[in-house]
């Protein structure tokens, strides 16, 4: 968030520093570790209307963006899937998404979601393609922001008040002194998978586990992620591990000859509500409580920061 | 109705407990208990490094709730791990309660009997007050309350199923055999109708979480489990009709000759 609100303000001119509490080498925010999916609608479920006003205004800004940054990206659709065991929560997720009246869905039996996704496992026999949503390469969107986003001091731990800026924007997230700010740790596995060709993002509908399958060029994927209410940004556990590889052999078994190329975690910040903030606190404008929809809606978040920044510059 | 009970020499007024994960937000669990009307909420410690106090800005957030905090063991799986847990959980939480889970099998979470009467033995002989988590079996319920266990919380169906209640007839066994314990259904419940139904069956309580924090909206269906708690308790309390095979006319039919009301009957 703070390198795109940076990147924002120094194409309105601005001279903007960029204080940084990690190294360069050893990035440690939710985006560098996020899947980076921009699901607009399967997230509807568990959020509102107001964040799916969001997230349906950020997905051309996103385009535009991408673009512009050649940050590679992908609208295809994401898939949503359930094991035949819990095809009951796949038709209460249709359920929802009806009763929301989201008209951005497709139903699919076996033959269409074969057609639609080659590479899922045979067993799946049903499955609900969500067509506007879509994902973006995190790490390269990060490395095409570091030089746009104005001069970034790395392993500069600060406190807002303390700066001396006509605007001072706080974007710390989990890292956060605000006290209604908690931490929830997320849990991923980068994979190189070679036998596996998915297209589209996958999201596994599971009575325990809430699962995705990021793809990314070149067979490289990001699954996750785990949800746990913990502060504590420790290496990821077994448990952990076994339940997200459980879940990507169960969607394609080519994923046992994967090789695993990064496990990480990141803590997300959120508010009681899990909805973001861009509200002023004496003289800092805050933007933080992104949840773990961060590149969904971070665009209609930059907009909202952008006019509290043009506001105060005027 | 003034039907006030005690768990472990705790009043309470509401009947139904609730389980504080899977909500969509903190903002909406809060608004579900609060619609409830419940005192007691339930809260698993394991995967919140509770070692290091992981947890404790959503710990901070239930403590703020105004209501009993109960922590479980859940995802335990043997008696030591539990006991270990538990006994963070009591600095934790500053409370000696503790709801016993351990998980025998992982795939329908079905508690492990054998290490749960270990479980609950090295508990209570540590000072706690355990609240067992436990299938419908009369013999492990027996063994529960012969180590200590003034609270027993046997299952509907299996955690998350929605099923409701499988096997009444083993229910209502515990309620005659085990009247001195408090019996808390724990777990299969999905709508309000299965509440309902093991109140009428004479059950003290009834735990809850996945029928609320995954309706489309949990608080609107947190009220409607309250309502259904206190309809299957009042109706425990107002001693139901007794079952017929036959029918019955609520009125005789004073308009036929009494050998035709006879040949009815």
């Amino acid at each position: 968030m703070g390198r795109l609100i940076g990147w924002q303000c120094v194409k309105k001119q601005h001279q903007v520093t960029l204080y940084e509490k990690a190294s360069r080498n050893t990035p440690q925010s939710a985006a560098h570790v996020a899947a980076s999916l921009l699901a607009s609608t399967s997230e509807r479920p568990e959020s509102d209307d107001a964040y799916m006003a969001m997230a349906r205004s950020s997905r051309d800004v996103w385009r535009a963006w991408c673009d512009e940054l050649s940050v590679p990206y992908a609208f295809d659709g994401t898939l949503v899937v359930a094991h035949p065991v819990d095809v009951s929560l796949l038709e209460k997720f249709e359920t929802t998404l009806r009763r929301h009246r989201i008209p951005e869905f497709v139903k699919l039996g076996g033959p269409e979601l074969q057609e639609v996704e080659p590479a899922l496992a045979s067993h799946f026999r049903n499955g609900i393609l969500l067509e506007t949503e879509g994902w973006l390469d995190n790490r390269a969107l990060l490395e095409a922001l570091e030089s746009r986003c104005g001069n970034i001091l790395y392993e500069h731990s600060v406190e807002p008040e303390d700066l001396s800026a006509d605007c001072v924007i706080d974007c710390r997230g989990a890292g956060s002194t605000n006290p209604e700010i908690r931490a929830i740790r997320g849990e991923i596995i980068r994979l190189f998978a070679p036998e596996v060709n998915f297209t589209h993002p996958i999201r596994l509908l599971h009575p325990k586990y809430r699962v995705y399958i990021a793809p990314r060029s070149n067979h490289q994927y990001v699954v996750g992620a785990t949800q746990i209410e913990s502060s504590i940004e420790c290496g990821v556990t077994v448990q952990g591990a076994l339940e997200l590889l459980s879940a990507a052999y169960s969607v394609n078994p080519g994923f046992q000859d994967a090789e695993i190329t990064e496990i990480a975690t990141g803590l997300r910040a959120a508010f009681d509500d899990n909805l973001p903030r861009v509200q002023w606190h004496s003289s800092v404008l805050e933007v933080n409580g992104l949840y773990r929809h961060g590149y969904s809606i971070g665009p209609a978040i930059v907009g909202q920061a952008m006019e509290q920044i043009q506001a105060c510059a005027n | 109705m003034d039907d006030k009970w005690s768990v472990y020499d705790t009043k309470l007024t509401s009947r139904l407990f609730l389980g504080t994960a899977r909500y969509p937000s903190l903002a909406v669990l809060q608004a579900a208990i609060k619609k409830s009307g419940t005192e007691v909420v339930t809260t698993s410690l394991r995967r919140q490094n509770p070692s290091q106090k992981g947890g404790k800005s959503f710990w901070n957030k239930l403590q703020q709730l105004d209501c009993w905090v109960l922590p479980n063991t859940a995802g335990c799986h043997t008696a030591n791990e539990a006991t270990t847990l538990a006994q963070m959980s009591r600095e934790i939480f500053q409370t000696d309660w503790i709801k016993l889970e351990v998980t025998g099998d992982e795939y329908n979470l079905q508690p492990d009997p054998f290490e749960l009467v270990v479980a609950a033995d090295q508990l209570v002989k540590l000072g706690f007050k355990v609240f067992a988590y436990t299938t419908e079996d009369l013999v492990l319920c027996s063994r529960l309350r012969d180590v200590g266990c003034e609270v027993i919380m046997p299952w509907g169906a299996p955690i998350g199923t929605g099923k409701g209640i499988l096997n009444q007839y083993a229910l209502e066994t515990l309620r005659n055999r085990l009247p001195e314990v408090s019996l808390v259904l724990d777990a299969g419940v999905g709508q309000p109708s299965h509440v309902a139904q093991a109140m009428e069956l004479g059950f003290d309580g009834v735990l809850l979480n996945t029928a609320i924090a995954t309706a489309d909206d949990p608080a609107q269906m947190a009220e409607a489990m309250k309502y259904a708690t206190l309809a299957g308790r009042t109706a425990y309390l107002a001693g139901p009709m007794a079952e017929s095979g036959t029918a019955n006319p609520s009125t005789p039919n004073v308009d036929l000759p009494f050998w035709q009301n006879r040949q009815q009957n």
